[in-house]
């Protein structure tokens, strides 16, 4: 599916023209009529937020937001992101150079195993380390578990980049005088930024919203907090209040991104016209070392979640709880889902991106930030927002599958988003003009020129929303029609219950079924030219 | 090229053709609903999945032409959702854990009366005192502790978990619904200050041992992380049944003494909602949960709650309910438990 970005040198560079944009005055009503239809259900939660908070009204809401808890989750949310997303960078970064710039044997092989953890859930991941080792929580406990599930994130991306990048700069750089460490930091580094940078953000936000692990580590964050509200105070309005303070801090996360990208964006692009393989780094004796590591990184990211659910998958099942629905038939429906999700986000995305795209103007700017820093609430929050809408104005669909699938579209909209935005590199505006100039209507460019080119891009949002629908669950319990068993649900009543013997088949199906996506993202990422 | 655009038809017609032929798994159609004569009911369900589940079998068995779909998810939050559902609600029962969440729903006018029978044949402390839902089953807070801490040196009443001797001794789950009857009774006997008070010696107490759940106290007691811990009884039964008997647990049940204000019972009930179509079914089924059948499938099962009907007998590894003497917090004392929050919040607990 990689061919077609390959027939396109230098996209990167097209794209960094902006004057065959600025020349598209003309409004595409299709277009547009599209986008803003899939950034209001984007924004949907927003609203519903700001409506819970209005009708507690403001004196009690500030008496809830401005007390030392709030304070206190401030701290340990901020904190726990500042950490995660730095041992994320370094540690992604680390393994990104050591499989594509130096000579370090198995690089196929480490590549795989770094990619993987992506498909284990957090919740089993939470529950693994905090059995083998139950002292571990709070901040330290947090940050270990959540550096060893996120790093994929910023491997994959940065990996890419350097894959894409002209290595001709870095020699040129040697050939001058400067050391591998002045090299690194002055040429490499500014190079991998835009991706380096896409990846923080995409933790960032992630860990904004993570619930699960936090729950079982014992960590309070705004996420945990706000499901306390929701469920034990009977108060959505103090868990709303809680919530917009959560998009004030996912809309700082994109603002410092921002501010990173604009102020030296454009020259990390330069390269892309000349591209051949790196000479790579020889480590002779210190490949030890280095395999080592990465080996330590799988070990810990994959090993032990993997060898903990073999265990469970070896003890005896004592619970007497009866399954409603079988491993087989909560994997269909687990399935089905997934797949459809899949291509409903990605539907919402294109769109959005394609108008963000070609007509860069503050407010499309604006509503593409709100709609990913979406991604940084709580499911329960987004779900509990289409309850409301759905029950006063659309009953029809209400705990039926369409609900349900409309549901993750919009919870994971923004990881299609970020794709679909990246892949438009690739397909640059120009093109698709060149198209019509030379007769083709603007649907026929459309689907003949800019959307093959962004296929590959397309295909990796749909293979990380699908991962993401698999291993979802207090969305899901929410928005599921009644009486329908996911992976994701019957693995939580058994836990509840704490039959781990007889959960550990649903997770494990739930392991294997993710296992297909993120392999298929690691192979995107490894085929993938100029990011 | 041709690739790609065989890929980006084939991708959408698979998933559809997929979508269509998977209709059923996916929920789009409830076979039971098609037939005829037979009432299919919807209860939200917040209790103990494995003992609800074999009271709606023994129920659907004596009664072949009422149906019952269960929702389970966490009561607080299939409480949220039945207020966002207002008369629109899917549910025609709601099975809570604890009084609170019906009391809420309740003040709310979102449940229907209970049926008479039920009412009468459960004793009326434990039924909701305006008469929309009926106690089912009935727990009492005790503390779990530690073997390591010997049988006489056991703190007596809740009261004194707030002092300092307990620093570092002490673990809670103040997130869990099961603190708040307690919270309320402290707060109905002492008043709010000296409840607050308490709470926030609770707190700085169990400064390193604030756990997410009783679960977890249960297990940590057990395990010697930490010495005495606040549950129900029933987490430390549960937790003992899956580790292979009481005899065998590192921990034990220390109630506090008779007439303790701490010493709370709390009932978990069931309603039907008033805007359920089916409210004739729902009482049946209300009704049969009252009843001696019902009560004696609780009795025997794993969830070591205490059956409310007169003359069943409890679970037999737990002290009968005639022998245990808790304070004199009623039902409407207990209330919608916002007594309990505004404390939780201020100690920041929440």
């Amino acid at each position: 599916m990689s061919a077609p970005a390959e027939t396109v040198p230098g996209g990167a560079v097209v794209s960094a023209v902006p004057s065959f944009r600025a020349r598209r005055r003309r409004r595409p009503v299709l277009l547009s009529g599209f986008a803003g239809a899939a950034a209001a259900l984007t924004l949907l939660p927003l609203v519903f937020l700001c409506i819970q908070a209005a009708q507690a009204g403001w004196s009690p809401l500030l008496r809830l937001l401005f007390r030392s808890l709030t304070a206190q989750l401030l701290i340990n949310t901020v904190e726990l992101a500042c950490c995660v997303t730095a041992a994320c960078a370094v540690i992604g970064t680390a393994a990104a150079f050591a499989v594509e710039r130096t000579d370090l044997p198995l690089r196929r092989v480490w590549s795989a195993l770094i990619v993987l953890p992506l498909a284990i859930p957090d919740f089993i991941v939470g529950y693994t380390w905090s059995s083998l080792w139950p002292a571990l929580h709070g901040l330290g406990g947090a940050v270990l578990v959540m550096t060893l599930s996120l790093n994929p994130l910023i491997y994959l991306p940065v990996a890419a980049s350097l894959r894409a990048s002209d290595p001709g700069l870095e020699e040129a750089a040697r050939s001058l005088g400067l050391g591998p460490i002045a090299v690194f930091r002055k040429v490499t580094l500014h190079q991998i930024r835009p991706a380096l940078l896409g990846g923080c953000l995409v933790v960032c936000l992630a860990l904004l919203a993570e619930y699960g692990a936090f729950e079982i580590l014992r960590f309070q964050t705004f996420t945990t907090t706000i499901y306390t509200e929701f469920t034990r105070a009977f108060s959505s309005s103090a868990a709303s209040a809680l919530a917009l303070v959560l998009v004030l801090l996912g809309l700082a996360v994109l603002a410092a991104r921002h501010a990173a990208t604009e102020r030296r964006g454009l020259a990390a692009r330069a390269g892309g016209a000349a591209r051949r393989p790196p000479v790579r780094h020889r480590l002779g004796l210190r490949a030890v070392p280095v395999s080592v590591g990465c080996a330590l990184l799988a070990g810990l990211s994959l090993g032990v979640p993997i060898s903990t659910l073999a265990y469970w998958l070896t003890q005896p099942r004592a619970t007497t709880l009866p399954a409603l629905a079988t491993v087989p038939a909560a994997a269909e429906t687990t399935l089905l889902y997934a797949l459809l999700a899949a291509l409903g986000a990605t539907a919402l995305a294109l769109p959005v991106a394609l108008y963000v795209d070609r007509h860069p103007r503050r407010l499309s700017r604006l509503l593409e930030s709100v709609a990913l820093s979406v991604q940084g609430l709580p499911g329960l929050v987004i779900a509990m927002a289409l309850v409301f809408f759905s029950v006063r104005f659309a009953f029809a669909v209400y705990q039926t599958p369409l609900l349900m699938v409309g549901g993750y579209a919009i919870l994971f909209c923004p990881l299609a988003l970020v794709c679909a935005r990246a892949s438009l590199t690739h397909a640059p505006a120009r093109l698709e003009e060149v198209a019509r100039s030379l007769g083709a209507r603007p649907s026929v460019a459309l689907v003949r020129v800019t959307l093959p080119l962004m296929a590959p891009g397309l295909a990796a949002g749909f293979c990380l929303v699908f991962l993401s629908v698999v291993t979802e669950l207090t969305a899901t319990l929410l928005l599921l029609p009644t009486g329908v068993e996911t992976l994701a649900t019957q693995f939580w009543a058994y836990q509840n219950d704490q039959s781990y013997a007889a959960a550990a088949p649903y997770a494990a199906a739930i392991v294997a079924i993710a296992l297909v996506p993120s392999y298929l993202l690691g192979v995107w990422f490894d085929k993938r030219r100029g990011a | 090229m041709r690739r790609t655009r065989f890929l980006a038809a084939a991708v959408p017609g698979l998933a559809i053709a997929l979508a269509t032929a998977g209709c059923s798994a996916l929920g789009g159609t409830s076979p039971a609903a098609a037939q005829t004569g037979i009432t299919t009911l919807v209860m939200y369900s917040g209790q103990h999945e494995q003992t609800t589940d074999a009271l709606v079998n023994a129920f659907e068995k004596q009664y072949p032409a009422i149906k019952i779909t269960v929702r389970s998810d966490d009561e607080g939050v299939l409480a949220q959702q039945i207020e966002q559902e207002g008369s629109k609600s899917p549910a025609d029962l709601f099975y809570a854990e604890n009084s609170p969440a019906l009391e809420v729903l309740q003040e709310k006018g979102l449940l229907a009366p209970a049926p008479p029978a039920a009412l009468t044949a459960i004793p009326a402390e434990y039924d909701s005192p305006k008469g929309d839902w009926v106690g089912i089953t009935a727990r009492v807070t005790c503390m779990v502790v530690g073997n390591s801490v010997p049988a006489g040196q056991t703190p007596t009443t809740a009261l004194s978990l707030g002092d300092p001797q307990w620093k570092g001794k002490l673990a809670f789950a103040g997130s869990e619904t099961d603190l708040q009857p307690m919270i309320t009774a402290i707060a109905a006997k002492y008043g709010v200050a000296r409840a607050a008070e308490w709470l926030r010696g609770l707190k700085a107490n169990a400064a390193d041992h604030l756990l997410p759940d009783n679960e977890t106290v249960t297990k940590d007691v057990d395990s010697g992380q930490v010495q005495i811990g606040v549950v129900d009884h029933y987490y430390w039964y549960r937790q003992a049944a899956d580790d292979g008997g009481t005899a065998k647990a590192a921990s034990r049940i220390a109630y506090f003494a008779d007439g303790d204000p701490g010493f709370v019972m709390s009932v978990s009930g069931i309603a039907a909602l008033a805007s359920s179509a089916h409210k004739e079914a729902a009482g049946t089924f209300i009704e049969f949960l009252a009843s001696p059948t019902a009560q004696k499938i609780i009795a025997g099962s794993d969830s070591f709650e205490y059956p409310l009907l007169p003359g069943i007998a409890a679970n037999s590894e737990l002290p009968a309910l005639s022998t245990l003497h808790p304070g004199t917090v009623s039902i409407s004392e207990l209330g919608d438990g916002s007594t309990a929050i505004s404390l939780l919040q201020q100690a920041q607990l929440l």
